[in-house]
């Protein structure tokens, strides 16, 4: 019985390790090819092991595009996007499943419909918007709507906040409470698996954001890496090993970030779907 | 010590100093404030006489530098105008459209071709054509039938970047190998034929090994059929005219015979074309439609292929000489904040002298005819370019349709093209179709 437990087990394990090897090959491939040089990338056959190991393609990576400047604009819309995304979608949320009203259900279901909008068909009148008020050419169209929630978080979120039974909210009301003091106090702690969820998927949705940031950003000095990275490419051919090691410092964060995170992800994602 | 006891310690210090030290210094410390004052007037002035415009360009990497130095050098040569230039990349346009909705463009901007005509006849760019009139720009500077291009009823909306032009490659190796006369293209649609079916090779299991030919872009055989897509003296779209039917009857011929399922299937295991896994470069097809980019790229990945280049096959009654062209375009939008300095340096970056070496540093065909000669164009040429060139001087040019529905009428064509592939439609029936729907289309413009 043991011993077949024991196949069984290394059976699964073969497979996820199959499984793994098969999604970490374009990856593997990525950081051999920043280290490479430009006439090893297209050797044939495919060579894995960088000859000679070309670290100064790294540093030829910050002379070529000002990288830090747009590491730093990045860093600086995620932190503030994510902030506020989680900060008023948490609130939101709390109204939408603890708080009985007129209309609750209804508003929230057109709050889902935003959801089902492709961004592109928003995409000419949000502009407008936001070229009216002065604000193209700046950070603020990317990060002011994150001050109004995220559907997704507070749908996230909502089913997080409608699992914990009401009977919690309920002494603390009788023990004097107000309805800010109960989300703050009781439900928020409560919550940190689904915040951090939501807060991890609005990081990866901002991090690698290409669109708005192509759309708003009229100056290059504040371009983000997602476009930052682009000048790399020509219309002959793209400077690959620069660009796979671009790609690779771009994706480092939020590998780095799913490591330490990756429990309270998949908490946060199962007991949002499970328990709602 | 604190900063504020340092300043008292040197106030106190100064009012130690004997009073005439003060006066002998006193001229020239006057002389001095007057020159700093002088020279801060002067940068001020400076700085509020200059007007800053902005321009989008679209290319990256050493492309995108040569561009930049394009800039930095029109901004050093005059002090009016100072040329902000910003990379931005056209995609689906979505930045463009955008901008020009909100009223917020660039005053230059990059842009498709296929975009040019329905921004401008819709009434988002400005019609350059005054200006170019004023400037003494006339349709004899440019390379024969590319003044016409990203032009519609009268009005020209934009001027092309560099130009990429389409001829047919053969791969003389492939050629040999297989017993034929390397240098002895196909230049009848019979001999096409024939030539891609003997180097067409398949194995034993029936899978492909080489392709002899694919009729890619089927502008290029609507043409070289004597055919058209639209009557540019008329501007009605054309697209159900005879010879294209006799085009498209060729295609699907094709299409039967050599299983177009079974080439999908081959065409997916090839490699990226800017690389050495481009097919034709590996002998898995061995003649193509291809552009004279593919002098830098076979220069850079497959030095020592073997290949030429030149006009595409076509039957007799039809046209021997299709020289099919595309470019990328500059436009001034209507909404432009500085339309006239954007127009100036538009015209600078257009003179021969900047397109010559902006058109090098890409590998494309600079539109101006005097920048041919130009040694910043001219050193660069290859043989393989020389005949490009002398395809696109002497040869039948047409350029992607220029209506306001250019890019529904390509779509058109390429339904029709899927629906005689897939057998639904014979080609009158697809291209008849193609016709009507576009007719309506248009409709909405009129």
């Amino acid at each position: 019985m043991a011993a077949r437990r024991g196949r069984w087990n290394a059976g699964i394990y073969l497979i996820l390790v199959v499984g793994a090897l098969f999604f970490l090959t374009p990856f593997a491939w990525m950081v051999s090819t920043s280290l490479k040089t430009d006439a090893q990338v297209f050797a044939i056959p495919p060579e894995w092991v960088p000859a000679p190991v070309m670290w100064s393609n790294y540093a030829r990576l910050m002379k070529e595009i000002p990288f830090l400047r747009y590491l730093g604009n990045t860093v600086l819309v995620t932190v503030l996007s994510v902030t506020f995304y989680v900060a008023s979608s948490a609130v939101v949320a709390y109204g939408f499943s603890r708080i009985r009203w007129p209309g609750r259900e209804l508003l929230f279901y057109c709050l889902l419909a935003t959801m089902v909008l492709p961004p592109q068909v928003t995409l000419i009148p949000q502009f407008v918007m936001f070229q009216k008020l002065g604000w193209v050419g700046t950070f603020l169209p990317l990060v002011v709507p994150a001050l109004t929630g995220s559907a997704f978080a507070v749908f996230l979120l909502r089913q997080f906040y409608a699992a914990i039974p009401n009977d919690i909210s309920d002494s603390a009301r009788i023990d004097g409470a107000n309805e800010w003091q109960i989300f703050s106090r009781i439900v928020l702690p409560l919550a940190k698996p689904a915040l951090a969820t939501a807060a991890l998927f609005i990081f990866i949705w901002t991090w690698t954001d290409f669109l708005n940031p192509l759309i708003y950003l009229t100056d290059d000095r504040l371009y983000t890496l997602a476009i930052g990275l682009q000048q790399l490419a020509s219309t002959r051919a793209a400077a690959w090993p620069l660009l796979m090691a671009g790609s690779l410092l771009m994706s480092v964060p939020i590998i780095v970030l799913f490591f330490f995170a990756q429990k309270t992800f998949i908490a946060g994602v199962s007991t949002a779907a499970v328990k709602g | 010590m604190t900063p504020n006891r340092t300043a008292r310690a040197a106030r106190e210090r100064a009012g130690r100093r004997p009073a005439g030290s003060a006066s002998r210094w006193a001229p020239g410390l006057h002389r001095l404030l007057a020159t700093v004052l002088a020279a801060s007037l002067l940068a001020g002035g400076l700085a509020l006489a200059q007007t800053e415009i902005t321009f989008w360009y679209a290319w990256g990497g050493s492309e995108g530098q040569a561009m930049q130095d394009l800039v930095d050098e029109y901004n050093a040569s005059q002090s009016a105008v100072r040329v902000r230039g910003s990379f931005v990349p056209i995609g689906d346009g979505e930045r463009i459209l955008a901008s020009l909705a909100g009223g917020a463009p660039a005053d230059l901007v990059t842009v498709w071709d296929w975009m040019v005509v329905p921004l401008g006849y819709g009434g988002a760019l400005a019609d350059l054509t005054p200006d170019l009139a004023t400037a003494g720009v006339t349709a004899d500077d440019y390379l024969p039938g590319i003044w016409e291009y990203g032009a519609y009823a009268g009005a020209k909306y934009g001027l092309p970047t560099t130009l990429n032009v389409y001829g047919f490659m053969w791969n003389k190796d492939v050629f040999a190998a297989a017993g034929l006369d390397p240098e002895a293209p196909p230049r009848t649609i019979a001999e096409l034929d024939e030539l891609t079916e003997k180097l067409t090779t398949v194995d034993a299991r029936g899978n492909m090994r080489r392709l002899g030919f694919f009729p890619n872009v089927t502008a290029i055989y609507v043409h070289a059929f004597g055919g058209r897509l639209f009557d540019p003296e008329t501007l009605e779209p054309t697209i159900d005219a005879p010879e294209n039917v006799a085009a498209f009857e060729w295609l699907a011929a094709y299409y039967k015979k050599y299983d177009i399922a079974k080439i999908r299937r081959f065409q997916a295991g090839w490699g990226d074309m800017a690389s050495p896994f481009n097919p034709f470069y590996r002998g898995q097809i061995a003649m193509q439609e291809g552009g004279q980019w593919e002098v830098a790229f076979t220069a850079e990945y497959a030095p020592d292929l073997n290949w030429g280049v030149t006009n595409f096959p076509a039957p007799p009654g039809g046209r021997p000489d299709v020289t099919p062209v595309q470019s990328s375009f500059w436009v001034v939008p209507a909404q432009a904040p500085h339309r006239a300095e954007a127009l100036d340096f538009l015209l600078w970056l257009t003179a021969p002298e900047q397109s010559a070496r902006f058109a090098a540093e890409l590998a494309n065909i600079p539109p101006r005819q005097d920048a041919l000669a130009l040694p910043a164009f001219a050193d660069t040429i290859t043989p393989h370019m020389q005949t490009y060139i002398d395809m696109l001087l002497t040869g039948f040019v047409y350029t992607p349709p220029g209506l306001p529905v250019g890019l529904y009428l390509s779509d058109q064509l390429n339904q029709a093209l899927a629906a005689v592939q897939d057998g639904s439609a014979t080609p009158a029936e697809a291209l008849g179709t193609a016709q009507r729907n576009v007719l309506r289309e248009l409709e909405k413009y009129r």
